[in-house]
């Protein structure tokens, strides 16, 4: 990783948590702001799809599925902006889905890095609070404040992953 | 004896063919989610809500009731326009996967495509002749999917034409 | 590849490649431990992580897939299971990051294929085996790159099975499911593969997931569109390929043991062939696992009875060895010739101007740095030219 990418990680990191802070801090604001974020998330994936199809995907067998599908993400993200409220409810199912996966596959790892007899308590821990998040977007379902604190969780924890590799030593030594 | 390069260009085609029937499949399903979730969320695209209501304000019964039966024959035709891509994507792709089909479904495609090359042109006329260019942006934005389909059913009569071509030929051994 | 060839194969090879009996355990071990050389087994020894030659299933699941875990899976991924045929390879279309991604196909008989047997000279019977395994897999895994990418690794259902020979060729569909823990079922042509996923990146486009266990299969012959053919049907004859993979292992280890340079495009055919029915019937037969019949025949070759492959057998050297004292034990030099392959690979990928294996640094120019795991490389280049 060059210098300036580490610097662009950290600060993405920074700018992550310092956002993820401003909507725990004011929730009504936080709702509208996930709304949002989402809206662009499709949007840009929408844009990304087509770009990926005109560099890479179009001299693939069947690219052209690729083309046609950011062509719909796009006018899934633009009608998600248009709408004059996204339903609380698809932003719920999005975020469970994200945590049980991440969940599930760190309990099962845990359990072969234990077969191994390799440290697998932080593994576990980890699975299972994930877990434990994919339980509270279901049991808050109808809270607007819930979904706010979830998102910004998942915000934070990504962001120190983003730091926290800005750091690893990434370059390996060539001998003759 | 089929030639390797027929071969090659019949699976490009025959490939070209499912994937454009499918994304035909895909946008009228997508058109059907699109009129639930703007009629159920309301969309503010293209519109001006100030000036919608002034508009319906002026109206009286007799209008409520043109309303009615006009709203009643867009939703028929939306569901008609629906079947009818529905029709021509699974037959594309049944096609495509060596069932034999006639040329019915090439020939609504482009009428479709025809159709839908038509009301984008309608759409932008309407746009430049009223002035109202407050919905330029709003045109725009909804114009993407429908010129992708256009481009989609395009691709699929291009597919089409060329599958049975090279079809005809591998079974007459050329 | 699986087990059955890995090792046991393997250690036929060896066997009529003139090495000792012991040799031929050490070098089938070491090739079959490629396969189980995971950061997990290398955590559970506290032996060095960039050393791991393969990733489990799991922690391919968990792998993170931004820049950095994409460099780290394509470091181990091409350098050990997926070797690059032809870094220079052009496509005749595409930008640049395509082009990369094109030059990652692995196929047999490459350049890399004779620097890594090149590798391997002179460094024991550790370094032997995993060239044998990087060896062994460029015929099965052809057509296939060892770095995520769906442009390339992507297959569909134009996939099928050629049963029987000759005139009496059958042709089947291929049925895939996304079913990881059912064993494939051979009857009626149902094999797990991976799921499709549209994102370049995704761990479900690594490798030959979306072909399933075909590749590894020694009896299998099927045809299919490789993503990057633009539509060319390519035949995949495994009872041919392994075969040239087998007789290609005996000619390798021939000249590693000999002295003989090592050239690209030989085998050692002389040698194999008072054995070539038996393996034929072997690679030929239609079954999920061969370890019984290539062990039998190996047990038939040699005279000895052949021990399975055990996962432990040298852990506990390695264990009651001193941290000083661990790299000179049998999985320590194991270890040190994985960073050598790791290392090499990644410096030719690097010199294409390519980052998908991430940064090689030249130590003769630039002296040390990045990882700390290949300092224990350049001990060994140290202690080797004080040998000298």
């Amino acid at each position: 990783m060059s210098k300036a990418q580490r610097v662009k990680e950290v600060l993405l990191g920074l700018l992550s948590i310092a956002g993820a802070a401003l909507m725990t801090l004011v929730p009504d604001l936080g709702y509208a702001l996930v709304a949002l974020i989402m809206c662009v998330s499709l949007i840009l994936g929408g844009i990304e799809k087509i770009g990926y199809y005109l560099t890479m995907g179009r001299y693939m067998v069947g690219g052209r599925s690729i083309f046609y599908f950011g062509i719909l993400l796009l006018d899934m993200g633009i009608l998600a902006g248009s709408l004059s409220t996204t339903p609380q409810s698809l932003i719920m199912i999005y975020l469970l889905g994200c945590h049980l996966l991440d969940g599930v596959v760190q309990v099962m790892r845990a359990r072969e890095q234990r077969g191994f007899e390799a440290p697998w308590k932080l593994t576990l821990a980890q699975g299972i609070a994930n877990i434990l998040v994919a339980v509270a977007c279901i049991l808050f379902m109808g809270s607007m404040n819930t979904v706010v604190y979830i998102y910004c969780a998942g915000l934070v924890y990504s962001a120190c992953l983003r730091i926290a590799s800005a750091f690893r030593k990434t370059a390996i030594v060539y001998i003759q | 004896m089929v030639d390797v390069e027929s071969a090659t260009k019949l699976r490009r085609s025959r490939d070209a063919l499912s994937i454009s029937g499918r994304a035909i499949v895909a946008f009228g399903l997508w058109d059907i989610a699109r009129a639930f979730l703007s009629s159920a969320y309301g969309s503010s695209l293209g519109q001006n809500d100030e000036e919608i209501e002034r508009v319906f304000a002026d109206f009286d019964i007799e209008n409520m009731e043109l309303l009615a039966i006009i709203a009643l024959i867009v939703l028929v035709l939306l569901f008609l326009s629906i079947f009818l891509r529905f029709h021509v994507g699974l037959a594309a792709h049944s096609e495509a996967r060596g069932k034999k089909k006639g040329w019915g479904y090439v020939v609504l495609a482009a009428v479709m495509a025809l159709n839908n090359t038509a009301l984008v042109i309608v759409s932008y006329t309407f746009l430049f002749v009223t002035r109202s260019y407050l919905s330029l942006a709003g045109t725009l934005i909804t114009s993407i999917i429908d010129l992708t389909s256009i481009y989609a059913y395009v691709d699929l009569i291009r597919s089409a034409i060329t599958v049975k071509r090279l079809t005809v030929c591998q079974a007459e051994g050329r | 590849m699986q087990e059955d060839f890995h090792y046991y194969a393997t250690y036929c090879a060896a066997h009529l490649a003139g090495h000792t009996q012991q040799e031929c355990r050490e070098i089938s071990y070491c090739a079959q431990l490629v396969d189980w050389c995971s950061r997990t087994f290398l955590a559970s020894l506290g032996a060095p992580s960039s050393a791991a030659t393969t990733q489990l299933q799991l922690e391919l699941m968990e792998a993170r897939t931004d820049l950095l875990g994409l460099q780290d899976i394509t470091r181990i991924w091409s350098s050990f299971h997926f070797l690059p045929r032809d870094l220079h390879a052009d496509p005749g279309r595409g930008g640049r990051h395509y082009r990369h991604k094109y030059q990652l196909v692995c196929g047999p008989n490459g350049d890399l294929l004779k620097d890594t047997v090149e590798l391997a000279r002179g460094r024991g019977t550790q370094a032997v085996g995993l060239a044998m395994h990087v060896l062994a897999d460029t015929w099965a895994h052809q057509h296939f790159a060892g770095t995520p990418s769906l442009v390339i690794n992507n297959t569909n259902n134009h996939f099928f099975e050629l049963l029987g020979e000759g005139d009496s060729v059958r042709v089947r569909q291929v049925r895939f499911r996304h079913n990881p823990t059912a064993p494939d079922d051979l009857e009626n042509g149902l094999y797990a593969n991976s799921i499709y996923q549209q994102d370049e990146n995704s761990i479900m486009n690594l490798g030959h997931g979306r072909a399933g266990h075909l590749p590894d299969y020694s009896f299998a012959r099927y045809r299919y569109l490789p993503a990057w053919a633009d539509y060319e049907e390519v035949v995949k004859d495994n009872p041919s390929d392994y075969w040239n993979a087998f007789c290609q292992m005996v000619y390798a280890m021939r000249c590693l043991r000999t002295g003989e340079p090592f050239e690209t495009n030989r085998y050692a055919q002389d040698a194999v062939r008072p054995w070539e029915a038996d393996i034929r019937s072997v690679l030929g037969k239609r079954q999920l696992d061969s370890c019984d019949d290539w062990r039998q025949l190996g047990e038939r070759m040699t005279g000895v009875a052949l021990d399975p492959f055990d996962l432990a057998a040298y852990q506990q050297e390695y264990l009651d060895a001193a941290r000083s004292d661990r790299v000179g034990t049998f999985l320590g030099r194991f270890f040190v010739s994985a960073l050598a392959q790791k290392s090499m690979v990644t410096n030719r990928i690097f010199r294409t101007g390519s980052l998908l294996a991430g940064v090689s640094i030249e130590y003769e120019e630039k002296g040390f740095g990045g990882i700390k795991d290949y300092l224990l490389l350049v001990r060994r280049v140290s202690e080797e030219a004080l040998h000298e």
